[in-house]
């Protein structure tokens, strides 16, 4: 074999090899482009649904703002009317303001003079209000008073009851009494009795006032001498007339019996008059002769 | 170019196993290319 044939041989083989260490390094650091191109293209798919359907979401958020404006504008028009209504609700209103501000005016003076009757009325109300509270002071003490008044009734509506209680006993006794003595025979008469058992006392008084009946004649008289000088009902006196008084002669005139007695007075009824005199106021009372 | 008997081939040597490395090699170059064009659908008709 030449040497070319041997040089040729050798090239071969390194070209060989070379191209093999090429073809290996391809296999194991390739990118596979056609695997990325279907990669891109599902990709580029895909963004373009998803780009798609957005365009869809977005014109359909168009339509209805879209709407959404068109509503708009009606309710601005709408609003607009109103506001137009509202401006002549607001003339309206002013001029019934005016109006109203006027009879305020006339309402404001009226309440002036109301207020100053008001503060007249207070005042005459706290007037009273004195007089009310003075009024009830007394009232609650009329009814203090009213109150120990009914205890006092009470009381005394009590002591009634006992009284008359002892009253009906009493007359009772008295009844048996009176039987009993009846049955003896005793006189039961008390102007008797209390002569029979108290003669009266030395007294002398005088003649106070005097009554006479129909025909002219002294019937009661009135005398200066009662139950604290020993008189009792029942007893009799004489009257007469000083000398002093009659022209220096001494003169009878007749004989009462006493009739009520009080502690320093009494009545006695004229049981005995004497033809020659009339009682009078002045004469004398005794009961010594 | 003469002809040769088949008696008188010359003996292989280290040229020959030279070439034999050189055709393993461009075998193992092309099952790496066709593995490569079979991944992008590459069909031999």
């Amino acid at each position: 074999m030449s040497f070319l044939g041997k040089v040729l041989i050798v090239a071969q083989v390194v070209l060989s090899l070379l191209f093999m260490c090429a073809a290996g390094a391809v296999y194991t650091a390739h990118t596979n482009w056609h695997e990325a191109s279907v990669k891109k293209d599902a990709d580029i798919a895909k963004l373009t649904t998803d780009r798609t359907n957005e365009v869809t979401a977005l014109n359909q958020q168009l339509d209805a703002r879209a709407q959404e404006l068109t509503a708009e504008k009606n309710r601005a028009d709408a609003v607009v009317g109103r506001a137009q209504q509202l401006e002549g609700d607001v003339a309206r209103l002013n001029q019934e303001t005016n109006s109203l501000n006027q009879q305020l005016q006339r309402a404001n003076g009226l309440a002036a003079t109301k207020s100053n009757e008001a503060e007249f009325r207070q005042s005459e109300a706290e007037r009273e209000r004195v007089q009310n509270e003075t009024l009830r002071t007394s009232l609650d003490e009329q009814i203090r008073k009213t109150v120990t008044l009914e205890d006092e009734l009470g009381t005394r509506n009590q002591a009634y009851e006992e009284l008359v209680a002892q009253h009906a006993a009493v007359q009772d006794e008295l009844e048996f009494v009176s039987r009993i003595a009846r049955q003896a025979n005793l006189n039961t008469d008390r102007q008797s009795v209390e002569m029979q058992v108290e003669p009266p006392l030395p007294v002398e008084g005088l003649v106070q006032e005097v009554r006479k009946d129909q025909t002219n004649r002294t019937k009661w008289v009135h005398v200066s001498v009662g139950s604290d000088d020993g008189l009792r009902v029942g007893h009799e006196m004489d009257v007469y007339r000083t000398a002093e008084r009659n022209d220096g002669r001494a003169k009878y005139l007749g004989r009462i019996r006493i009739w009520s007695v009080e502690p320093d007075q009494a009545v006695g009824l004229v049981v005995e008059a004497a033809k020659n005199g009339i009682i009078e106021v002045g004469d004398n009372v005794t009961t010594k002769l | 170019m003469s002809p040769r008997s088949s008696d008188t081939s010359p003996p292989a040597d280290i040229y020959v196993g030279l070439l034999f490395v050189s055709v393993g090699a461009l075998t193992t170059a092309l099952v790496f290319l066709l593995i490569e064009l079979n991944s992008y659908g590459f069909q031999l008709q």
